[in-house]
């Protein structure tokens, strides 16, 4: 039981993490679909600076990562932002560069010498991950309803010219959100390479980050319901493993397998099917400039 | 200076892919001469490279067609996949291309209804569907090729080829491969629908989706139904990219049939400027990188270069964008 507990919450650590940032981002009114592509930045720069360091790089690892990601959230920033350019496309052409980019450099580096994860360093260290992200959701929580930027972000995605009569700049407020989603979404790429393999391999995230942009609809755009939208996908996925390494001993039907790994996508669309436009919950100005 | 921002962003895009190149210890010079060899250099490669562009071309239109009707497709790659799935069920069952290259269509067609009429009728933001769908036409490809249509000796997870007399004609080139029906298909479809937008009511509803939707309403036709059958024919266009791959090239469906030609399908839609006509020099320019990088891989022994495509794929996307926002932004102080 503890055994399989154990394996959700791995499973949901990155998941978390993603929704997470795309929650910040989405409620300054920006859709981050380079989500995935960031994703893998962070868990190749995590992998690349913790590879043979031992438990002692992987401080440095994370804030790698996290600064990667970070670079990325301005460059998405400077297009969509700065420029006033479609999210939807620039979000697809920096996918497109991280995927690309990353993949180039696993051809070149593979057979490297892994990352220590946290587990293996064992003791204290192996609850830094799930301890930290519940620290990180609860500050992530703080940020949003007690602070100034808190309300000026929630402003900027619902109402920008509210935040304009009233002082604040919407555009400067969008810019430092998604630096904050960004690097985010860095650390959900870092728990791959640090938490649940120890070793980058291209395409790793395998569509974690997609599926992170339908989790923001069942977290209602709300740091603590990213928590449980991912530890959700994250049992799903535990279910999943074990079914599929049952079925590889001919117990469990591919069927059912191909069910499970479909459904997340399919109670995504049907979520939004019965939601349909725009419900409540979601930021009023998002996607709009 | 600022007349010149597209040519600027351009240049800038394609200094960044050099650099890149550079750090990746190849001299840009040789790596650009390398690339048009592998791309252009003999028959082969033109073979290859048009291989690539046929399929590229059909899903760019698919995608333009419902850009120019005011909704975003990113789901070409699962319509592909549907519509490969299909074309291989169809040959399998009836030994017609024609049947083949129908069911494709058909099946992208289907796939992509859904989003369609979810948008239409819910507004649902299909941005997000489509992206959701390509991932179950890709989980549902993974378990049919291990499943229901996997090849008899149950050895491969691939489905079995399809028969000999559903392959599509074939113009022989020496010992090239030649050049199928598919190339023609993909060099007739931008004129018939460059052809549609500018000279039929059809192609005035489908324009005025995005650009002034209460002109449909005004031509008789809800905008509903404008959207979803623009969104509609993009996914058959898509659909009939995986029929033409699997009866023109591959013959069969295995877990590497698509290899993100979807997603570069909104790169080449781009790169067009949204026009029909422009997509095939805009297919072909990816088409060339990707067999291009993928020959300089083993020439000048340069691992995983050929995913350098992708990422000049991204960087022209932000090119355009970027060059497409200063001209507004120039524009907009000019009035």
């Amino acid at each position: 039981m503890t055994d399989l507990l154990e394996q959700i919450a791995r499973l949901a650590l990155p998941l978390v993490l993603a929704t997470l940032a795309e929650v910040v981002a989405e409620l300054g009114g920006v859709v981050n679909l380079s989500l995935e592509g960031m994703m893998l930045a962070g868990a190749l720069t995590a992998w690349l600076v913790a590879a043979g360091g031992g438990g002692a790089a992987l401080a440095p690892a994370l804030l790698a990562s996290l600064a990667v990601g970070a670079a990325l959230g301005a460059l998405l920033a400077l297009f969509v932002v700065g420029l006033r350019a479609n999210a939807i496309v620039v979000g697809t052409a920096l996918h497109f560069i991280c995927l690309g980019a990353t993949g180039l450099f696993y051809e070149r580096l593979k057979g490297s010498s892994s990352a220590t994860t946290f587990a293996e360093i064992g003791g204290a260290a192996s609850a830094v991950p799930y301890v930290g992200t519940l620290v990180l959701v609860a500050a992530i929580v703080l940020l949003l309803t007690r602070t100034r930027f808190g309300l000026h972000l929630r402003a900027a995605g619902d109402d920008p010219a509210a935040l304009r009569a009233a002082g604040g700049s919407p555009a400067r407020t969008r810019v430092i959100g998604l630096l904050i989603a960004g690097a985010i979404a860095g650390l959900a790429g870092a728990t791959l390479t640090t938490v649940l393999t120890g070793t980058f391999v291209e395409g790793m995230t395998g569509g974690r980050g997609f599926l992170a942009l339908g989790l923001v609809l069942f977290a209602r755009w709300n740091p603590i319901g990213a928590l449980l939208a991912g530890l959700f996908l994250g049992s799903l996925f535990a279910l999943e493993l074990r079914l599929s390494t049952r079925s590889s001993q001919g117990a469990a039907p591919g069927a059912l397998t191909f069910v499970l790994r479909a459904l997340p996508y399919l109670l995504t669309i049907t979520a939004l099917a019965l939601a349909g436009p725009r419900k409540s919950s979601a930021p009023g100005a998002l996607g709009r400039p | 200076m600022r007349r010149h921002a597209g040519a600027i962003a351009a240049l800038l895009a394609a200094g960044l892919a050099l650099l890149l190149l550079r750090a990746l210890g190849l001299a840009p010079s040789r790596a650009l001469v390398l690339l048009a060899r592998g791309a252009f250099g003999d028959a082969a490669a033109w073979v290859t490279t048009l291989r690539i562009a046929a399929p590229l071309a059909l899903c760019a239109l698919g995608v333009l067609i419902a850009f120019r009707c005011g909704l975003w497709n990113i789901g070409a790659e699962g319509q592909l996949l549907v519509g490969a799935l299909a074309a291989v069920a169809a040959a399998s069952a009836t030994a017609s291309c024609t049947a083949a290259l129908l069911a494709g269509a058909l099946a992208g067609f289907l796939w992509a209804l859904v989003p369609a009429l979810l948008a239409v009728a819910r507004g649902v933001p299909e941005v997000l569907t489509t992206l959701m769908l390509n991932g179950v036409a890709l989980e549902l490809l993974r378990w049919l090729v291990t499943g229901p249509m996997q090849e008899p000796t149950r050895q491969f997870p691939q489905t079995a080829p399809i028969p000999v007399e559903a392959h599509l004609p074939r113009l022989e080139l020496g010992r090239t491969g030649g050049i199928d029906l598919g190339l023609a298909i993909a060099l007739l479809l931008p004129i018939v629908v460059a052809l549609t937008l500018s000279r039929t009511t059809l192609g005035l509803r489908l324009r005025a989706g995005a650009q002034s939707p209460r002109l449909v309403a005004a031509t008789g036709w809800p905008l509903a139904r404008a959207r979803a059958l623009a969104f509609g024919i993009g996914g058959a266009l898509a659909g009939l990219a995986g029929a033409v791959e699997v009866a023109g090239v591959t013959d069969a469906v295995d877990r590497s049939l698509s290899q993100g030609l979807g997603y570069a399908a909104v790169a080449a839609a781009l790169l067009a400027g949204l026009k029909p006509m422009a997509v095939v020099p805009a297919a072909l320019f990816f088409a060339a990188l990707a067999t291009g990088t993928s020959s300089l891989q083993w020439e000048a022994n340069v691992p995983g270069i050929d995913r350098f495509g992708l990422v000049v794929e991204g960087l022209a996307i932000l090119a355009i964008v970027a060059a497409l926002a200063l001209r507004e932004r120039r524009e907009g102080n000019a009035a």
